[in-house]
């Protein structure tokens, strides 16, 4: 018995756990962190640090202390280094507390560091226990560290804006981990949303300060930014890429005066590939579920016909994006963001095996044929426009 | 007798489950994935079959010398000479295989969690934990497989429902892009894992139903082998080509779960569960050894061995391997060829001359009885 309690009770020594206690009051917190270069061979760290009473003090006060000094909830380091984690030991010689990675959201990478070959910054990211694969992926247009240092009104700090603008799914969603599929796939080709710090716009008012804005898309083929795409192509990429979560369609319907909006309640893109007398070709193939948010046109919406035509039209619209999107990046760029590479891997083996050294120059010919049905479900709470007098409303 | 206990064929069954499955469910991703690349997930279907060659080899030696474990038939079948000298060679397997498994958790937790903390703490910290539960019999190996058993496989399915808006089932393709041969080249790793099975046979001897003990080994095989079809399954959908890069695919798998931006870093789970599995699977080894050692040496109580042994693990955990680097590379090379040879070449071999010795036995001695466990002790 004397033995067996010894046993139990030896363990408990060591349970103080002395090598690898974690205090919380001792870890800098990092949320972000942001790559840019600083001279040719040396990169520049910046993280985005939480100031843990400022942060709690700023999530309650949140609305009346916009703008006041001294009451910033996060601290940005910078630091300079061969490697990320070279920069990482400098910046840890300024800072009393241990940099903590489990918490960081966004990793943002300048558009100079983009243009060379970048992937291997993001190994310490997959390597390292710490860090998140969930981290969402940025290039910013300009330094990247500006976008740490943004004052976001709604938000305590840039990196959960960023973080929160990306879950939002108006733009790309690509995590680390995401990004890291992409250039390890067959298609060595990503994109890569862009983001860019919007100034205070002085009309306005002086109170509001600058925020950050997601908007494009930067294409990266072969490890390295070869091009930057805007918005609405990016939409089109989306389309093709499965992204397309909640979304708004705003089009002028034929045949009709004004505008009319769709929200898409649903969607899903399906690439069929298929190779006939050696061509190659994808069907991209959407399927929309769509309810109608506005009515600015005189359409009668109780009418089938009406909504029958509607569909055609959003079918179009559609379909126009996704050329866009085809037209830059497939024709103009070479790149293949689509992952039309593993689609044909998948499908095709045996062909695939003979051709992918040359993808590089076949991607461009390969034919996409957009198969598109948008169907509308409902159309609110309102039948005609309100800004239509009711005997003006066509019927079909 | 050594062992007053006895468990249920249940509890066995329970209790081989984690002591198989436990290590797998972190390395085998990797290690099948290295050969099969998408194939992966049929690996662990051809390599069961090594799984129940070793439950009916060492059934069937049962059937012949029941109340006997795999040390105490090494004597009865080869004679006090032989018998010993292939005893004394399993027992240099035991402390080999254990200080192996020992070291696999070690690293595992110092790579992942606790990297600052020496290796040696953790590993001594297992062998005393699991030192009690030796001492306490084979009753208290069994309830506690009852008990901890079924929770793993629970948080484990948990996990896995977790993940099912992150998988792409298309991942799955191109299926057998280069035939049947990458999976069957990935089956020879798990063949280890599956082979480790022959240790009912220190179990056989003190189940309170042996009638059931076939049956359940059998259920116990086929349970293991899904669970580890569905654990390089769900690495595959999840992460595609990225699956090779990554040491721990179920580990980041279960990093990258996030349910409502609130449930997040379930990692922990992960590492609980597999902590629980191998306290099972380091239990079940070392009660094997102690027995075996203690039935070679012909005492008459299991228990005085225990402690010693335990110090000895702890030693050989660290000669094994000087890194992690060289213990993968020999677990993808030698060491299947090592632990095969000990887990089911050597038991069909005794099991062929023991149907040799007895079909020459009756030959020779028409209308005498055999010998077996009760006349030769």
């Amino acid at each position: 018995m004397n033995r067996g309690l010894l046993f139990l009770l030896l363990p408990l020594l060591f349970l103080s756990g002395c090598w690898d206690r974690n205090e919380v009051n001792e870890m800098a917190i990092v949320i972000g962190t942001a790559i840019d270069y600083k001279d040719e061979e040396t990169i520049e760290l910046s993280v985005q640090l939480v100031i843990p009473k400022s942060m709690a003090m700023g999530s309650q006060s949140m609305g009346s202390d916009q703008g006041s000094p001294g009451m910033k909830s996060t601290l940005v380091e910078s630091a300079s280094g061969y490697t990320i984690y070279d920069a990482v030991a400098k910046i840890q010689e300024r800072i009393p507390r241990r940099l903590f990675w489990g918490h960081n959201r966004i990793l943002v990478i300048s558009e100079d560091v983009a243009k060379d070959p970048f992937s291997h910054h993001v190994d310490f990211f997959l390597r390292h226990p710490q860090p998140r694969l969930r981290t969402k992926l940025f290039i910013s247009e300009g330094q990247a560290k500006d976008m740490l240092a943004v004052m976001t009104p709604l938000e305590n700090s840039s990196s959960k804006a960023a973080q929160e603008l990306s879950r939002l799914g108006f733009g790309l969603r690509v995590t680390i981990m995401d990004f890291l599929q992409m250039i390890n796939s067959d298609a060595n080709s990503a994109a890569v949303p862009l983001l860019k710090v919007v100034p205070p716009d002085p009309e306005i008012g002086e109170e509001l300060s600058e925020h950050l804005q997601m908007s494009g898309a930067a294409v990266v083929k072969n490890g390295r930014m070869v091009g930057i795409i805007d918005d609405e192509t990016v939409r089109g990429l989306m389309w093709i890429l499965d992204q397309i979560d909640t979304a708004e369609i705003s089009f002028e319907p034929d045949k009709a005066k004004g505008s009319m909006s769709v929200q898409i309640i649903r969607s899903k893109t399906r690439l069929v590939p298929q190779i006939e007398n050696g061509k190659w070709r994808v069907i991209v193939s959407v399927d929309t579920y769509d309810d109608i948010v506005e009515n600015q046109t005189n359409l009668d919406l109780d009418d089938p016909r009406v909504i029958d035509e509607l569909e055609k039209n959003l079918e179009k619209v559609i379909a126009d994006r996704i050329q866009r999107a085809i037209q830059q990046v497939q024709k103009e760029m070479k790149a293949d963001c689509f992952g039309f590479a593993n689609v044909f891997h998948r499908h095709f083996p045996e062909q695939w095996r003979q051709v992918k050294d040359r993808w590089e120059t076949m991607f461009p010919d390969v034919e996409i044929e957009l198969a598109i049905s948008a169907k509308i479900k409902r159309y609110g709470l309102a039948t005609h426009s309100q800004g239509t007098p009711k005997d003006e409303v066509e019927h079909r | 007798m050594i062992e007053k206990g006895k468990i249920s064929a249940f509890q066995m069954a329970v209790l081989m489950y984690p002591t198989i499955f436990s290590t797998a469910i972190l390395l085998l991703p990797r290690i099948t994935g290295k050969q099969a690349a998408q194939d992966l997930w049929l690996s662990p279907i051809w390599a069961s079959a090594a799984g129940f060659l070793s439950v009916l080899l060492v059934y069937r030696l049962h059937r012949l010398y029941p109340g006997q474990t795999f040390i105490q038939q090494c004597e009865t079948i080869l004679g006090p000479v032989l018998g010993k000298l292939l005893g004394f060679a399993y027992l240099f397997y035991f402390v080999h295989i254990t200080a192996i498994i020992l070291r696999e958790y070690g690293e595992f937790v110092v790579g992942t969690f606790l990297r600052l903390t020496p290796i040696l703490i953790i590993i001594a910290l297992m062998v005393f934990v699991c030192m009690a539960a030796v001492r306490g019999g084979i009753e208290v190996l069994g309830r506690t497989a009852e008990l901890f058993g079924p929770l793993v496989t629970l948080l484990l399915v948990i996990i896995f429902l977790l993940l099912l808006p992150e998988l792409h089932p298309e991942y799955v393709l191109p299926f057998m892009e280069h035939g049947v041969g990458p999976s069957l080249k990935g089956a020879v790793a798990p063949m280890i894992w599956f082979s480790e099975f022959w240790l009912v046979s220190f179990f056989f001897p003190y189940l309170a139903d042996p009638e059931r003990g076939l049956r359940w080994s059998v259920i116990s095989v086929l349970i293991v082998m899904v669970s580890m079809v569905i654990t390089n399954i769900i690495a595959l959908m999840m992460f595609g080509h990225l699956m090779q890069h990554l040491t721990y695919p179920v580990m980041a798998a279960a990093g990258y779960i996030t349910v409502g931006g609130f449930i997040e870093h379930l990692e922990s789970i992960v590492m609980a569960v597999w902590v629980a599995g191998t306290f099972l699977k380091v239990s079940t080894f070392y009660y094997a050894f102690s027995l075996a050692t203690a039935q070679w040496l012909k005492l008459n109580d299991y228990r005085p061995v225990v402690l010693p042994l335990g110090f000895l693990l702890i030693l050989v955990a660290f000669w094994v391997t000087p890194n992690l680097i060289q213990m993968s590379y020999s677990m993808a090379t030698t060491l299947p060829f090592y632990f095969l040879f000990y887990q089911l070449f050597v038991p069909a071999v005794l099991l062929l001359v023991a149907q040799f010795r007895r079909r020459s036995h009756r030959r020779r001695n028409p209308g005498r009885p055999q010998p077996n466990a009760l006349t030769d002790g």
